[in-house]
């Protein structure tokens, strides 16, 4: 018998497809989404907009907190740690949480590297902003990504950007030689040489890289060149991610959602927009609806009446680049 | 041979990948009038609550309970061709059976290994999150899988129902021209 291979972590994420994974911050709003239709919940402590309200240090979420939304629903549940805390991963593992989110929600951990989650037997979703961080996190082992859109805004401009800017690069991909793709998978992994890069020069050396001594947990440059060609190989093949994409970070309407699947997402995130709006249940529900139909305007227009008022949202221009979320971790 | 796949939710796309490598004709199902035209339909891994919520809003879940259309249920699709799971949910109710969800437990506990597959002798068995079945309520109703003492696979006349993934494995067509052999042309 074979547990935590790379086949059920992506088949785990195929069985979330076409769905809708919703924030939730207690038991009474797993509840809420479970009611709604929801695929799966993120358990966390504060949403993002109130995250980014707070400031600070955003880390895991009690693992207390955690296992009673475990215990309250039948739908899987997920947790985020921060960008390359691999301890924190382990104690998410080690409760049993469904999926974790490395997530840059959350206060970046490691300033050079994502969590190698090859390693480990619970499958991971990573953020990515753009075909490199997406390919990047897949040959890292993530079974899953979603765009890093800019979370905690309601403003799904971000989101959009970021699955414009990978169905570009996929298309584009499709077109090149394999000579080409190799080239791609070469500039992709020179930011797995910065830590080594970066001590070389403090010690007065040129800041190269010998292909082959180990960078990144024992692999060298070498290696995660021809690690990523064959995951870029594989985007060119199938004319997408190898892995299921979800859409998140501004969600706020059954219009937004519809508009991602429409953009070719595999299904949707929604934070904050629920349980910051008015009426969160029949918001939800209607995300829901409007995910599974987002093909039929008139039934996206129906879903949509009479919501109450969607959560504030934030002008992303209004956002310096220091507080910009998506940022961490690339 | 068109076989349908309830496209609500779940890995639509590995069944109808997984159909066509086994020869047959894939259709996806999103909507009360795809269901025209099909000769037997797939309800695909997912999570229950959520498609039994959306097929009973958009009409699926009348309309498919009163057509005579084989059905194969893979995981989610199991637990929606019962008669129960324990838990308030909309259920297609059209096997005489009772299940368990998330049965050997969560995400972690998720495994794949051979199991017993009648007329078929071992099939890879692709479990995630599986439900098992918990009672069987009537004669009609025949084991064709186990794993162990757990049962994992039942027949119950144009009706067929599974623990596992046969669309994430790779001799998972065999199980496909089974269902079409037993389920679809009898």
């Amino acid at each position: 018998m074979k547990k935590g291979t790379d086949l059920l972590k992506k088949g785990f994420a195929k069985m979330v497809k076409h769905g809708v994974v919703m924030d939730v911050t207690n038991v009474e709003q797993a509840q809420i989404a479970e009611e709604a239709g929801a695929v799966a919940v993120m358990a966390l402590e504060r949403v993002p907009a109130d995250i980014r309200a707070a400031g600070g240090v955003a880390r895991m979420s009690d693992p207390a907190l955690i296992e009673e939304i475990m215990d309250a629903v039948s739908i899987p549940v997920m947790a985020k740690c921060r960008i390359g805390h691999i301890k924190e991963a382990e104690v998410l593992e080690a409760i049993g949480v469904d999926m974790i989110d490395e997530s840059e929600v959350l206060t970046q951990a490691d300033p050079f590297f994502h969590i190698y989650k090859k390693k480990f037997k619970v499958p991971f979703v990573c953020g990515a902003r753009n075909l490199g961080e997406a390919v990047r996190r897949i040959w890292e082992g993530a079974a899953m990504i979603r765009t890093k859109g800019e979370a905690g805004t309601g403003n799904i401009v971000e989101a959009v950007r970021h699955m414009r800017l990978m169905n570009e690069a996929i298309a584009q991909l499709q077109r090149m030689s394999e000579e080409e793709v190799y080239g791609v998978a070469k500039f992709y992994a020179n930011r797995y040489a910065e830590l080594a890069k970066t001590v070389r020069e403090g010690m007065g050396l040129p800041a190269t890289v010998l292909e082959n001594e180990p960078i990144y947990e024992g692999f060298t440059l070498a290696e995660i060149i021809d690690g990523l060609y064959k995951v870029l190989l594989d985007v060119k093949k199938l004319g997408r991610l190898p892995v299921v994409n979800f859409a998140a970070g501004g969600v706020a309407t059954p219009a937004d959602a519809a508009l991602m699947m429409q953009l070719g997402s595999d299904g949707v995130f929604v934070g904050s927009g629920i349980f910051k709006s008015e009426n969160p249940l029949e918001r939800a529900r209607a995300i829901v609806e409007a995910t599974y139909n987002y093909d039929k305007p008139e039934v996206v227009a129906e879903v949509s009446k009479n919501l109450g008022e969607a959560m504030r949202g934030i002008d992303i221009t209004q956002i310096s680049e220091a507080e910009k979320m998506q940022y961490r971790g690339d | 041979m068109i076989i349908g796949i309830l496209a609500i939710q779940g890995d639509v796309e590995e069944h109808e990948e997984a159909i066509k490598k086994a020869g047959y004709t894939a259709k996806k199902v999103k909507r009360v009038e795809d269901l025209e035209g099909i000769d037997a339909l797939i309800i695909p891994g997912g999570e229950s609550t959520a498609i039994g919520k959306l097929m009973k809003k958009y009409g699926l879940l009348e309309k498919i309970k009163n057509s005579d259309l084989p059905i194969l249920g893979t995981c989610a699709g199991m637990v929606l061709l019962s008669k129960g799971t324990g838990l308030n949910q909309i259920l297609l109710e059209l096997m005489d059976i009772t299940v368990k969800r998330n049965a050997y437990g969560r995400q972690v506990d998720s495994f794949e290994k051979e199991i017993e597959f009648k007329d078929l002798g071992k099939v890879y068995g692709v479990f995630i999150r599986a439900p098992v079945v918990d009672k069987i309520l009537s004669d009609d109703v025949e084991v064709i899988a186990k794993d162990g003492d757990k049962i994992v696979g039942v027949k119950q006349g144009k009706y067929m129902a599974l623990s596992f993934h046969p669309e994430l494995s790779e001799d998972g067509y065999k199980v496909y021209k089974y269902f079409v052999e037993n389920c679809v042309k009898k």
